[in-house]
């Protein structure tokens, strides 16, 4: 059998082999999951399908879906789903000026992708090789370190501050001759966020000291923010050659099912990532529901809003229960929980539960449980208190 | 429940965007600035330009989707992956094969890129014919990859016995039966034996065998290289809902290989990226042909019908075309195809772009009879002012 390691360009990968596809079931988890024992493997998943009263927190899914503008441009699209993306009543090209105009740019500064985890994927490629190495955080979302992997790039994971969020000093240091920063903010799977000036800060010294090193900043979770300091990176990306951002709609929008992500950047930024981008990777209802969607921006307030809600009753019940929750700017919380993931997971599991996966180092204390629906959080919550043994500490948990 | 004929008008809306600017990109896979400001009424533009379906994937299918979404759409708040199984289990009990011999991807574009990517390098070839598809052509530049392109024949088939030369020492063979954009097909009394002298030729290649039109074959004896493609793990077919499934939009199809192959693609293959609405769009569709069995051969003579009509047009103006086994023709249109294809467009009429090194031939995609009747009258149009002119 041939290698299947290949490296971007000419550049041969050395990644090691990752054996035999096992293409089991995979039950009660999420696509993280999913995807960090599989690295690229797109084979079959087959999930259950799902109970009425289980509660799915495991993958940070807007509990709600899309609003009603997005199912309405949804369905106002029905009409172009024999036509190619480019010929769809509203096209790719549609979306992609939209959104660059939203950032102060065209159709040339965005480019589109079934989900931003194809963003990640390409970044990597682009940018990281066995002598450009990939910069990134210990607890960070592990796409880009699976594909530096298979890429053969050296990677420098930093450990996370005290308060489990990116030690953006060390990373600036360690970014000096790296290919690409993989910046994750707010970061998955601690919920931590930087302010825009920290941001800025360290954009400007990397881009003076490594003018050719890459960053990209993830902003998967930005609409759930509610950190006064915090802002996008944007313009920050629109100034600066070779950093850009990446979005998706499946977080807040809540269409991790309809796969639209993108990232946003200069034109010659832009187009490096384009040319590895499935052509056409993204579904005329796709499209239709992305640009609806962002003709409704009252529903992301709600969304916001709801979330925020939801979120504090969780982690005000965690710290009245005598633990120490992260304070989370996400659509998740990650509390230490004082044992094993696993552990916990499966007992949660057992009881209709499903929460999030391993997250190394800390997969031996704490979870990463994301935010329902206020009801959701409370059922979920009951039975936390059960599999955890929690005693309430004080009076505010109702 | 979306009935036809409100199908249909969401359909004539969706023809709005013909006209819609539509960007260049900047490798070979597909040209299409073009048109954008015509000035033409939408319900008038007809587009001819990319194999698609007109008539769309059919009620049955719609309505799957719309009753999956429910009124809310909250289901796509979800990520995909309990749709994949059903969508996968339905293409294997298609072709009679366990759902290790399938990998779903967004559209047959992405299985040809994981193959492209997984079997051709810098040092092992690419091969296909000049032109073909230019997906996987496209990827292998862009990677710096070694490619050889095999010149047609000169009735525009592929020539067989020079791919077999150009095999020796290649990493992958792209073969695209019936061949886009010329819409030829390979001999089926040569095509299984072809494939196994190649692979007998060289002992490493792969091929992938790319069956996007074999729908609409209607020459008697063309079969699915399926069953090859299960027996030895160096052959990959390729499909897609894009084309008599009328799904372009939905981005979805597959590979149907032995299952040590199918691993090796997902190795590469970016999973997760096909939405919910496709997987059970295909799902829906698969549950159709089994109930009803004639939905494929019913689009089959639909489609010939429209396609001899417009190849008879050609013939009677004296133009030859190629013998078209597909949802499109490939035909001499007298004149650059640039010229034609602007001069259609400002009768509203797309029709393909060009496709070196054949400059005056043009690939005309097959869409409803009546549009192929409006069409020939623009074109009777374009091509009489041609005349006019020459004369």
């Amino acid at each position: 059998m041939k290698s299947t390691r290949r490296g971007f360009l000419s550049l041969a990968g050395s990644g090691g082999g990752a054996g035999a596809a096992t293409l089991h079931a995979i039950s009660a988890r999420g696509r993280e999951a999913w995807e960090a024992e599989n690295g690229f493997r797109g084979a079959p998943v087959f999930l259950p399908p799902p109970e009425a009263d289980e509660i799915r927190i495991s993958s940070n899914e807007n509990p709600l879906g899309p609003g009603p503008a997005a199912v309405e441009g949804l369905r106002a699209a029905y009409g172009s789903i024999m036509r190619y993306p480019m010929n769809a009543a509203t096209s790719d090209t549609d979306l992609r000026r939209k959104i660059g105009g939203m950032f102060g740019g065209g159709p040339e500064h965005v480019v589109l992708a079934p989900g931003s985890s194809e963003i990640l994927r390409n970044a990597v490629r682009v940018y990281t090789g066995p002598g450009r190495a990939l910069v990134t955080a210990e607890c960070s979302y592990e796409n880009p370190i699976r594909t530096a992997n298979w890429m053969g790039a050296p990677v420098k994971a930093i450990p996370m501050t005290g308060g489990l969020g990116l030690d953006l000093d060390k990373m600036a240091g360690a970014a000096i001759g790296a290919g690409l920063v993989f910046l994750c903010n707010p970061n998955n799977p601690t919920g931590t966020v930087h302010t825009l000036a920290d941001v800025t800060d360290f954009v400007n010294f990397v881009k003076k000291e490594s003018p050719y090193t890459a960053i990209l900043l993830d902003e998967a979770y930005y609409d759930y923010v509610t950190h006064p300091g915090f802002e996008t990176g944007a313009e920050l990306a629109m100034k600066h050659r070779d950093v850009f951002v990446g979005r998706t709609f499946s977080k807040a929008y809540g269409m991790a099912g309809l796969r639209v992500g993108y990232a946003v950047g200069q034109a010659g930024t832009i187009s490096k990532l384009a040319p590895l981008a499935l052509t056409f990777g993204t579904s005329v209802l796709s499209i239709g529901a992305a640009m609806a969607s962002l003709e409704d921006p009252d529903y992301i307030r709600n969304e916001v809003r709801r979330n925020e809600e939801a979120r504090k009753f969780t982690l005000d019940f965690f710290s009245s229960h005598g633990l120490d929750p992260v304070p989370s700017e996400t659509n998740f919380v990650f509390v230490d929980i004082g044992r094993s993931a696993r552990e916990f997971r499966e007992a949660c599991a057992e009881r209709g539960v499903f929460v999030g996966r391993d997250f190394p180092p800390y997969e031996n204390s704490h979870a990463r449980i994301s935010i329902g629906t206020l009801d959701e959080m409370q059922r979920a919550t009951a039975v936390f208190a059960e599999v955890l043994g929690l005693q309430a500490t004080d009076n505010q948990q109702q | 429940m979306l009935s036809r004929r409100r199908f249909l008008r969401h359909a004539s809306a969706g023809a709005a965007g013909l006209y819609a600017a539509t960007m260049v990109r900047s490798r070979l896979r597909e040209q299409y600035a073009f048109a954008a400001e015509m000035g033409i009424q939408p319900e008038e533009a007809i587009n001819l330009a990319n194999n698609e379906n007109s008539l769309g994937p059919g009620d049955e299918v719609m309505d799957a989707i719309d009753s999956v979404l429910g009124p809310e759409g909250v289901i796509a708040g979800r990520y995909p992956f309990r749709f994949l199984g059903p969508a996968t289990e339905a293409i294997a009990e298609k072709f009679g094969v366990s759902t290790d011999n399938v990998l779903v991807g967004a559209g047959s574009t992405q299985i040809l890129v994981d193959a492209t990517h997984q079997y051709a390098s810098a040092d092992k070839a690419l091969v296909g014919s000049l032109p073909t598809y230019e997906e996987c052509f496209g990827y292998a530049a862009l990677m710096g990859y070694r490619t050889k392109a095999v010149p047609l024949t000169p009735d525009f088939r592929m020539d067989l016995d020079q791919t077999l030369h150009a095999v020796k020492g290649s990493g992958m063979l792209f073969y695209c039966n019936p061949n886009n954009p010329v819409a030829t097909l390979v001999d089926p009394s040569d095509s299984k034996d072809f494939l196994t002298r190649a692979l007998d030729t060289e002992k490493d290649l792969r091929i992938l065998v790319d069956e996007a039109y074999i729908d609409y074959v209607t020459t008697p004896g063309h079969e699915t290289m399926i069953p090859l493609a299960l027996e030895n793990p160096r052959v990959i077919v390729a499909r897609t809902f894009s084309k008599a499934y009328g799904m372009a939009g939905l981005r979805i199809g597959y590979a149907i290989a032995h299952e040590d192959t199918i691993a090796e693609l997902s190795d590469f293959h970016m999973g997760n990226s096909v939405s919910i609405p496709a997987l059970v769009a295909a799902n829906a569709a698969l549950e159709r042909d089994r109930s009803n069995p004639d939905f494929l051969p019913d689009e089959k003579k639909r489609n010939a019908e429209a396609r001899d009509f417009i190849l008879k047009f050609f013939r009677d103006r004296g133009l030859s075309a190629t013998d078209a086994q597909t949802n499109f023709i490939f035909t001499d249109v007298g004149m650059p195809v640039e010229q034609f294809q602007a001069a259609c467009a400002a009768e509203g009429l797309r029709v393909g772009r060009p496709f070196p090194p054949l400059w005056t031939r043009c690939r005309i995609s097959i869409g409803t009879m009546d549009e192929m009747q409006r069409a020939a009258t623009k074109m009777a149009r374009v091509l009489d002012s041609a005349m006019k002119m020459a004369a």
